[in-house]
């Protein structure tokens, strides 16, 4: 806890007035330390009985690292007033969105000049700029959280977490480049001089307030226990001596402080640190208290005497406290080895993230119920890009079942090997639909899905919808619809949620104004509106887009691919794959999709053989296609003799062979680890999967028990099936 | 050999004193930082970690770097066996590890204590796992029962 601001209440009285402060003690830091280090505090001024701002943080002090890691913005913050015990909770700041995060929260008050308190919280503008950061304010006069000023650039070490008010700003160090400080009046963000350092890093020791003055102290030199309190000028210009201090007879009349060694953390022999200075109306009695191990002391700057506050002894039988943060800034921390290990894991995030990220997302499902912080935890954009360090990969398909006259059904099947598990065949409940529900898209594991009616488009409802958590919303109209129904061509869900957490929806429609140009309708999840793009004239085949890296592509049966770029809103052509010649112009597309962050794709020649081909990958660059896998299928064919078709017509050659390629599970990352790349193959009666690497194929499937006529079983193309991706996104 | 590699010196919590190989403590990246950005010879305080649980973290430190370094004769299967032996060990010290090891920094010790505590609570109900990692229930019955009904139905869903 840092004292700010001082003098009397200002913090509103809590909902249940006094007695509730046994409550509050639940959230607040217990392992804090409270005692006198006054005889009296008569003049109603100066450091205790102040306004203290208490976050319920669990920071663990682990040792050796400080713990900078930012506090996502659903911490709850309390100004608390510990003379009157009464309390007030600060709502939480806007931008509940877990991508942004707070990188520190001080309280602005100061009595002498209003009754009323400010609240500044510095978080990050945006969650892709590391550097960029965004003033919050409240004012306890007017309420909600606002922006204050333009986003600022900051060094990334400045200290937010301990900001400092005094003089109607609040100060912050930064532990080398520029201090900065954010007047509260004005609103205005400023560089601070700093004393010159002893060296790269400046190694702080104490930096706070007291009796409206701003003191400093660096600490340079391993051995050294002489140094000096610097005090700021009032108008900012720079610093002064104001105290200078020698501890060599605090170590000498307190032995423990000696180390022996320098200590990693603060570089230093002698294990102390400054809990506070205290500027007292006359120099004479102005002191300082020194946390020693297992000691408070007082230190008078005057005549350099000093006396024991506080023995913290009985508190523990172990005599290894220390001090283990180079700028105190008032809190007194402890080492934790005396806490049970059981209750430090419970409140550290990062172990629970590494542990849940191993777990099944059946488990993930069943353990939202632990606590609603887990629930936010497990639901985090933080927690799927963790999940998804490595890149998403189906672990199932839907295929869609002939004929789908009305509601239709899917086998829902398992990619899962190892056991072979049986497909389990359903329909699409989540929502009551008369016409049933239909899947057009699966991206990234949320599912885009329609009423399965044949009425004019505009007329379907649009759902997107997790088969992970069962969640679905369902897309809002347009508002600013004409009547006369415009032709939809294409329906595109993009979603990517290692890049955000919400998606967008984008629907190639006939332009108002003529019939030979498109125009796109875009909804954003994030906003919950409907935007409308400028006309294009782009003659294309705007069904079936696949999302990837980003953008939407639709392949052309003219020849070439369309790229649009969906943060962009821009359009690029992708040229299609160099063919063999006598090819001739008739190709199939036999798969055309993503995974992994990859975009694949197989053409065949209609007049080849279709033993051999080849599976195709994009560029990087969008620039155009490469040869990833060459496969050939002879092996197979000679083990299934039912893939060769017996009446098959003279122009089919292209399905001479039956065989339809369902889904390509690879892409970066894939081939480490237990599953080399492999696609899912439909053969006559079966589903198998085809591995790239050493051509082998397993069985996924066999439909011949349900399945009277064997040669019709081929019905299946690669549009029928829709990947299932474990993901616990919100829609 | 092991007479002339450089040791290093680490003091635990208990204020025990360790005197280890060099490439047995530079396992921990916390360890090799101070190591390499402090003063020569001086004692690592490893402040939060105990003589017991630090003694137990050398032990691994010490197979895998012997493994690595083909001085121990050890199959990649053997060693897995070991590993599963050595967190074969009761729920507070498992967390006393996982806790060093991501205050020391050893990347796969992580990854083994981790991957072991997810082992134990894949099965649990959600009371169970509030008991293991001392969660206090902040839901509300109702609350609870709506995020309840919605598994079910996930369950349900995926025929799970």
């Amino acid at each position: 806890m840092a004292a700010t601001g001082d003098g009397d209440a200002a913090a509103r009285k809590g909902p249940h007035g006094d007695d509730n402060i046994s409550g509050l003690g639940e959230s607040t830091d217990d392992r804090s330390c409270y005692f006198g280090v006054r005889q009296q505090s008569s003049d109603g001024g100066h450091a205790d009985g102040g306004t203290w701002s208490a976050a319920p943080e669990k920071e663990l002090g682990l040792g050796f690292f400080k713990n900078l890691r930012p506090k996502r913005l659903d911490t709850t913050y309390y100004i608390y007033n510990p003379t009157t015990k009464h309390y007030t909770v600060l709502p939480p700041p806007r931008h509940s969105s877990s991508r942004y995060y707070t990188f520190g929260v001080s309280l602005a008050f100061d009595p002498s000049k209003s009754p009323h308190y400010k609240v500044i919280c510095i978080r990050n503008y945006d969650p892709e700029l590391l550097d960029h950061y965004q003033v919050e304010i409240y004012l306890s006069k007017t309420g909600p959280w606002r922006p204050s000023g333009r986003p600022f650039v900051a060094p990334s070490n400045v200290q937010f977490e301990n900001g400092v008010f005094w003089n109607g700003a609040i100060h912050w160090v930064s532990d080398w480049g520029d201090s900065l400080c954010f007047d509260v009046e004005e609103e205005q963000m400023r560089d601070i001089p700093m004393p010159s350092g002893d060296g790269d890093v400046r190694l702080y020791r104490y930096f706070g307030e007291s009796g409206d003055h701003l003191h400093l102290v660096e600490v340079y030199g391993s051995d050294n226990l002489q140094f000096d309190v610097y005090e700021m000028e009032r108008d900012h210009s720079g610093w002064f001596v104001k105290y200078q201090v020698d501890l060599n007879p605090v170590a000498a009349a307190f032995p423990e402080m000696v180390r022996g060694y320098a200590d990693p953390i603060d570089l230093h022999s002698y294990a102390f640190s400054i809990l506070c200075v205290v500027h007292e109306e006359t120099d004479e009695g102005s002191f300082m208290v020194l946390h020693l191990p297992n000691k408070a002391i007082r230190y008078n700057f005057k005549d350099n005497s000093f006396r024991k506050l506080h023995d913290f002894a009985p508190l523990r039988s172990r005599h290894n406290i220390l001090c283990t943060k180079i700028i105190s800034m008032g809190k007194l921390e402890f080492s934790n080895s005396y806490t049970e290990s059981t209750e430090l894991i419970g409140y550290n995030d990062d172990i629970h993230i590494n542990v849940l990220i191993r777990l099944p997302g059946k488990s993930l499902m069943r353990f939202r119920n632990v606590s609603k912080h887990w629930l936010s935890m497990i639901s985090s954009p933080y927690f799927s890009r963790c999940l998804n360090q490595i890149p998403i990969f189906p672990s199932a398909i839907f295929l869609r079942m002939q004929p789908s006259l009305n509601k239709p059904k899917y086998h829902f099947l398992s990619l899962d090997r190892n056991p072979v598990r049986q497909p389990s065949v359903r329909s699409f409940t989540f929502v009551d639909d008369p016409a049933g529900i239909r899947i057009l898209q699966s991206c990234n594991g949320l599912l885009l899905c329609c009423s399965n009616n044949r009425l004019g488009e505009y007329n379907r409802n649009y759902y997107i919808h997790n088969p992970t958590t069962h969640q679905y919303t369902t897309l809002p109209k347009p508002d600013n619809r004409t009547q006369s129904p415009n032709t939809i061509f294409g329906v595109i869900l993009a979603f990517d949620p290692l890049k955000s957490a919400h998606y967008k929806v984008i629907f190639v429609r006939s332009s108002e104004t003529s019939p030979h140009l498109y125009q796109l309708e875009i909804y954003s999840s994030e906003t919950h509106q409907w935007s409308l793009s400028s006309e294009i004239s782009k003659v294309n085949n705007f069904s079936q887009g696949v999302y990837c890296c980003g953008g939407i592509h639709w392949r052309n049966k003219s020849g070439c691919f369309l790229r649009f770029d969906v943060l962009q809103e821009r359009f690029q052509e992708i040229p299609m794959p160099k063919i063999p010649d006598d090819w001739d112009q008739q190709t199939k597309c036999r798969y055309f999709g993503e995974c992994g962050g990859r975009l694949h794709l197989i053409l065949t020649s209609c007049k080849h053989s279709t033993r051999q081909f080849d599976v195709y990958e994009m560029k990087n660059d969008f620039s155009g296609w490469f040869v990833k896998y060459r496969v050939d299928l002879n092996a197979l064919i000679s083990a299934n003799p039912k893939m060769t078709q017996s009446n098959c017509h003279a122009l089919d050659h292209w399905d001479y062979h039956a065989f339809r390629v369902l889904a390509i599970v690879a892409g970066e990352g894939s081939g480490q680890g237990s599953s080399s790349p492999f696609m899912v193959l439909h053969v006559p009666g079966k589903v198998i999967t085809y591995s790239f690497k050493d051509k082998t194929s397993t069985l996924l499937h066999d439909f011949a028990p349900d399945c009277t006529d064997i040669e019709d079983c081929t019905t299946f193309e690669y549009d029928d099936a829709y990947p299932y991706i474990t993901t616990l996104a919100i829609v | 050999m092991g007479s002339t590699s450089t040791k290093i010196k680490l003091r635990t919590s208990d204020q025990k004193v360790f005197e280890v190989e060099k490439a047995v403590a530079v396992q921990s990246q916390t360890i090799k930082y101070f190591y390499e950005n402090g003063c020569p010879g001086s004692v690592i305080h490893v402040h939060s970690v105990s003589g017991d649980i630090l003694s137990k973290i050398l032990d691994y430190c010490k197979k895998h770097v012997n493994s690595a370094a083909g001085k121990e004769d050890i199959s990649p299967e053997e060693l897995y066996e070991w590993d599963t032996n050595f967190v074969k060990v009761d729920q507070n010290t498992l967390f006393d590890l996982i806790l060093a090891a991501n205050c020391l920094k050893i990347e796969s010790l992580l990854d083994l204590t981790c991957q072991t505590v997810a082992n134990m609570i894949k099965g649990k109900r959600p009371e169970e796992i509030r008991t293991t990692f001392n969660i206090k229930n902040d839901y509300t019955p109702e609350a609870e029962e709506a995020v309840r009904r919605e598994n079910k139905w996930a369950f349900d869903m995926l025929g799970v």
